[in-house]
């Protein structure tokens, strides 16, 4: 089942003191379907946010259409199956993690029962059951993130959209939240989040979207994207004379970096591996490893940038 | 409409948490029992003095707290992009508008009512009698901040806080002196501009319907000062206002 | 850090308490020669009017207060040289204007007007009053009390009385008093009308006695 479904969506801002038409989005057509976890890869100011809220109803279309769960997405009835993290959100700082929580239980015409309980739930779930009573203007922004993702689900939504949801957190902060994307995975439900950090897309992500420039340049699973040839050759040898150096690094296609008596370098391709082999081998330095680079996503990630500029 | 009602609540709360709603009833109140040194030297105007100093501050703080919070009502969401979880929930944007509304509205009751008793108190103190006709002249201050709520809200959906500040003081000011100032332009302008004036007489909001505070203190009856058309009149304008707020917010994108 | 923070503070105390010091010096040295509360600006009615935006009321009572500061602070000025009290009246006016329904205002601000002279302004004053209050019994009534006690223009008392007989509330002597005007006024023979009507309308041997009284001291005799 199609959970997300874009056609020709356009959107065109008039910015400026000439009030100048500026195109942010172009013609995007996109499906996500259901229980996938969908990442919305991009540099920024691709685009990414701007579907998003087009998606959610915060801004209008120019042109296009966009559905949710088969439903127009101006039907505010449908957002009852949404849950919503934007970036770097701000919120009530006046109200307490537990107010915060009920005020958007409540919205969504969560009973008060119901309420109290997925309350504590979900603050067991983001860890942050401790400061429940506090108010938010007291959080820090790891907390303030992990409320903002409780609000997200306290309707026990099906789609759950985020923006850049790691953004800004340390490397164990990004490890809680791309646990949490898998486990709400792991419970049927699908999530489509914006990013432009591709490691964290790699990890969990069945399909990915790449955009760039306000068109979506790539679509499909990791492997689709990947066409599987060899990137770069990585070459480590030992005992390198001082001389050889320069040659080296002229080959390398970056510069060749030192790891106790051992130098690591990159060559494009197998023949200029074999053509640069052959010349140490011949110079006395010793071979420890060549390694062929795979194309890895950020490398079409980058190739698409590129592409665009 | 229970949605409605959860924003409302919510304002209600921020309006409430907000230390400078205390600073201003603070004032107010120490403001309202300066009247009753005043009286002492009114030489024998004591009890007009007091009561119209009392009411006179309760529409002056009521305004300022109407205009200085009503600005910032929908501006603020937009500005720190609390909005963004909000209208992404099911709930119309007309609803998230009125409910902002009545939240001030309810702050500003409040306000009312405790100022008013605070009068009361004074007078019982300083007379010994509790003068209820005093509620007259406080409902009808309630209805014109309802008014200027409703202007203040209208701008806080597309202008900043001091552009908005500026407008909904000049418009204040304006609704304040509409009858002056329709007869003094009457008098002077020719028959074009006349109906012009008319015109936009009628539009602007004649604030003046709703100042009655003058006449409870002078001691007239109730029946002849509190006209039910004029109440009329300030619900019928303050729906065209919420309508109008409605429409330019549904429309708007969030960048 | 700290030091530097004393140091400061210290600045601070030392300043406050001299300009205190300075201050009560110059108010030692006659720094209210002027007459206080002399006020040189007076805006007009209109103007205030306008820029008092509704709450006309609340300014008609700080104006209220201020004239009777500033007959009090002439009263006083008086001992050191002559005040003259010329923003009385100007004072009332605005005061009066600005709420056109202020009786107290007229009436006490009247009398204040009498007790330093300024008869004509104290009339000017009474009949703006009466203009804006004419269901009101006071005004009439005050101007009557005027003519008769200070200015003894009985026929413009007369005039007055009568008006404020046939308002609502008037003060039970009135009607009363209003035969004695009329004879002051030179008007006998309705004087004696008059009285002989009340002396009928009434059982009250008090004043049926002083009735008697009068009528006899005109040469009019009555019957038991």
């Amino acid at each position: 089942m199609v959970v997300v479904k874009t056609e020709g969506l356009t959107k065109e801002y008039r910015t400026g003191f000439w009030r100048t038409r500026v195109r942010v989005l172009h013609d995007l057509s996109l499906e996500v379907q259901q229980g996938e976890v969908f990442g919305y890869l991009g540099p920024n100011g691709a685009g990414k946010t701007t579907t998003l809220k087009l998606l959610l109803g915060l801004i209008y279309p120019t042109a296009g259409r966009a559905w949710i769960l088969g439903k127009d997405v101006f039907d505010v009835a449908v957002k009852a199956q949404v849950g919503f993290l934007p970036e770097n959100p701000y919120f009530y700082d006046y109200l307490t993690g537990r107010e915060f929580l009920d005020f958007y239980g409540h919205l969504f015409g969560v009973p008060y029962r119901e309420r109290r309980q997925r309350i504590e739930e979900l603050l067991r779930l983001v860890g942050l059951e401790k400061a429940g009573d506090l108010q938010l203007r007291k959080y820090s922004k790891g907390m303030l993130q992990r409320v903002g993702l409780a609000q997200a689900l306290i309707n026990d939504p099906q789609l759950i959209i985020l923006d850049e949801p790691t953004s800004g957190l340390d490397p164990v902060g990004r490890k809680q939240v791309r646990d949490l994307i898998l486990d709400l995975k792991a419970r049927g439900k699908t999530v489509f989040f914006s990013t432009h950090i591709v490691p964290d897309v790699e990890l969990i992500c069945d399909r990915v979207g790449i955009i760039v420039g306000g068109r979506l340049a790539r679509v499909g699973s990791i492997d689709e994207l990947l066409t599987g040839e060899v990137e770069s050759i990585e070459i480590t040898v030992s005992g390198l004379e001082e001389a050889l150096w320069d040659q080296v690094a002229a080959r390398s296609i970056r510069p060749p970096v030192r790891r106790a008596e051992r130098v690591v370098f990159a060559v494009k391709t197998e023949k200029e591996a074999a053509k640069v082999i052959e010349l140490l081998l011949g110079r006395g330095a010793s071979i420890v490893a060549v390694q062929p680079q795979r194309q890895r996503l950020e490398d079409v990630f980058l190739r698409e940038v590129a592409g665009r500029e | 409409m229970s949605r409605i009602w959860v924003i409302a609540l919510n304002t209600f709360k921020e309006a409430v948490r907000d230390r400078i709603l205390y600073a201003i009833l603070a004032f107010a109140t120490a403001m309202i029992g300066s009247t009753f040194v005043l009286a002492t030297i009114g030489a024998g105007s004591g009890e007009k003095i007091i009561r119209d100093i009392g009411l006179g501050f309760i529409s002056l703080f009521g305004t300022l707290i109407a205009i200085f919070i009503g600005i910032g009502l929908v501006y603020k969401e937009i500005d720190r992009r609390t909005i963004y979880t909000i209208v992404s929930k099911p709930i119309h944007r007309y609803q998230f508008v009125l409910g902002k509304y009545l939240g001030l509205t309810l702050t500003l009751f409040v306000n009312v009512i405790i100022m008013t008793w605070a009068l009361m108190g004074l007078i019982y103190i300083g007379e010994g009698l509790w003068d209820f006709r005093l509620f007259a002249a406080s409902g009808m201050i309630l209805l014109e901040l309802m008014v200027i709520t409703g202007i203040a809200i209208l701008f806080s959906v597309f202008s900043t806080p001091t552009l908005s500040a500026i407008f909904t003081l000049s418009l204040f000011a304006i609704g304040r002196l509409l009858d002056d100032l329709r007869l003094f332009g009457e008098r002077y302008a020719g028959d074009v501009s006349r109906a012009v004036i008319r015109a936009v007489y009628y539009l602007l909001p004649n604030l003046g319907r709703f100042n009655i505070s003058g006449e409870v203190v002078h001691g007239l009856p109730l029946s002849e000062v509190v006209s039910p058309m004029a109440v009329v009149y300030g619900f019928l304008y303050v729906t065209a206002l919420l309508a109008l707020t409605a429409v330019i917010f549904q429309n708007k994108d969030f960048r | 850090m700290r030091g530097v923070s004393v140091l400061w503070a210290g600045l601070f105390a030392v300043a406050l308490v001299a300009s205190a010091i300075v201050g009560r010096g110059l108010e030692a040295r006659g720094g209210g020669a002027r007459v206080p509360d002399d006020p040189v600006y007076l805006p007009s009615a209109t103007f205030l009017r306008y820029a008092s935006l509704g709450y006309r009321h609340m300014l008609a009572d700080f104006m209220w207060i201020r004239a009777t500061q500033y007959f009090g602070s002439q009263l006083e000025a008086r001992t050191r040289f002559q005040g003259r009290y010329q923003f009385l009246f100007p004072m009332l006016d605005l005061a009066t204007s600005l709420d056109p329904q202020y009786i107290h205002a007229y009436r006490f601000g009247g009398l204040l007007l009498i007790v330093v002279r300024q008869y004509e302004n104290a009339i000017s004053l009474y009949e703006n009053g009466y203009a804006a209050n004419p269901g009101r019994w006071e005004m009439p009534h005050d101007l009557g009390r005027l003519y008769y006690l200070e200015l003894k223009d009985y026929a413009k008392a007369l005039h007055w009385w009568k008006i404020t007989n046939e308002l609502p509330g008037r003060p039970e002597y009135i009607p009363r008093f209003i035969p004695l005007l009329y004879l002051e006024a030179g008007q006998r023979e309705i004087a004696i009308a008059l009285w002989l009507e009340m002396y009928q309308a009434t059982d009250n041997a008090l004043l049926r006695n002083m009735i008697r009284g009068r009528l006899e001291g005109l040469g009019v005799k009555v019957g038991e």
